[in-house]
């Protein structure tokens, strides 16, 4: 289960900070004046089927922006796609728990764009305002747990018999 | 090393007591971690916000305990903060 988790942050990380590089506007925010970094390609013959398979499983009508500007390489879209969705998808993890995590990376990482998509998935799957907000709440109590920590560099003690080397 | 002297336990304080009690209680733990010790030379600030972590992080929301602990974990991580 921990594996999992760390997977969808692994996927969510990386698939964030892509999207915020490239300065996709949030995909539910209306009326956004911002202007991608690179031109978002149209559809191609080749990548057509793929990005609505992406769009499905979403169930949005076009494909996020983000993976839209990853089918300049149909390859690499395919190949990166293949392993966000064998991640995203339900396993101990429920989809719903994976997207309120995606949804805490986005938070924590401080994405308008991961935190607008993963807030409206995670509202599509089902979670609820108390949900949301808790997992919010959680990311507020821990960024500034982070930061008490390291500025007064403690080291990890709750397990002192793993000993420093962790185990 | 930590940049401070971490305090140890005062036999003198009941009040310090009490507070690293419910923290050992909390986290189920059989010492008091750095980080809860740390704060204790604020001992008001300290108590607030381990009242604080008790209304979110226990179990009388709507996410169990455990996926609220596996969403510190994550948020630690994007931090990439060891403690």
């Amino acid at each position: 289960m921990w594996v999992e988790a760390h997977f969808v942050v692994m996927a969510v990380h990386g698939l964030i900070r892509l999207a915020d590089g490239l300065r996709l506007a949030p995909e539910f925010e209306e009326g956004s004046s911002r202007r991608p970094m690179i031109a978002i390609p149209d559809d191609k013959p080749d990548t057509t089927d793929l990005l609505g398979e992406i769009a499905k499983f979403f169930e949005m009508e076009r494909a996020p922006a983000v993976f839209r500007a990853l089918g300049r390489r149909p390859l690499y879209l395919k190949m990166t796609w293949r392993w966000i969705r064998s991640i995203l998808e339900p396993d101990l993890l429920s989809r719903e728990r994976k997207t309120l995590i995606a949804l805490a990376v986005s938070a924590a990482a401080g994405s308008d764009y991961g935190t607008d998509f993963f807030g409206h998935e995670a509202r599509r799957l089902g979670a609820d305002e108390e949900a949301i907000w808790e997992v919010l709440c959680v990311v507020q109590r821990f960024a500034g747990l982070t930061k008490f920590a390291s500025g007064l560099d403690l080291r990890p003690d709750f397990f002192p018999e793993w000993g420093e080397d962790g185990g | 090393m930590p940049t401070i002297p971490i305090p140890e336990l005062d036999d003198n304080s009941a009040e310090q007591h009490a507070y690293f009690d419910a923290i050992k209680k909390r986290m189920n733990l059989d010492h008091v971690p750095l980080i809860s010790r740390a704060m204790v030379y604020k001992l008001d600030t300290a108590i607030g916000h381990s009242r604080g972590m008790s209304v979110l992080m226990g179990s009388n929301g709507v996410l169990p305990g455990w996926f609220k602990e596996m969403l510190a974990v994550v948020t630690s991580a994007v931090y990439a903060c060891d403690y």
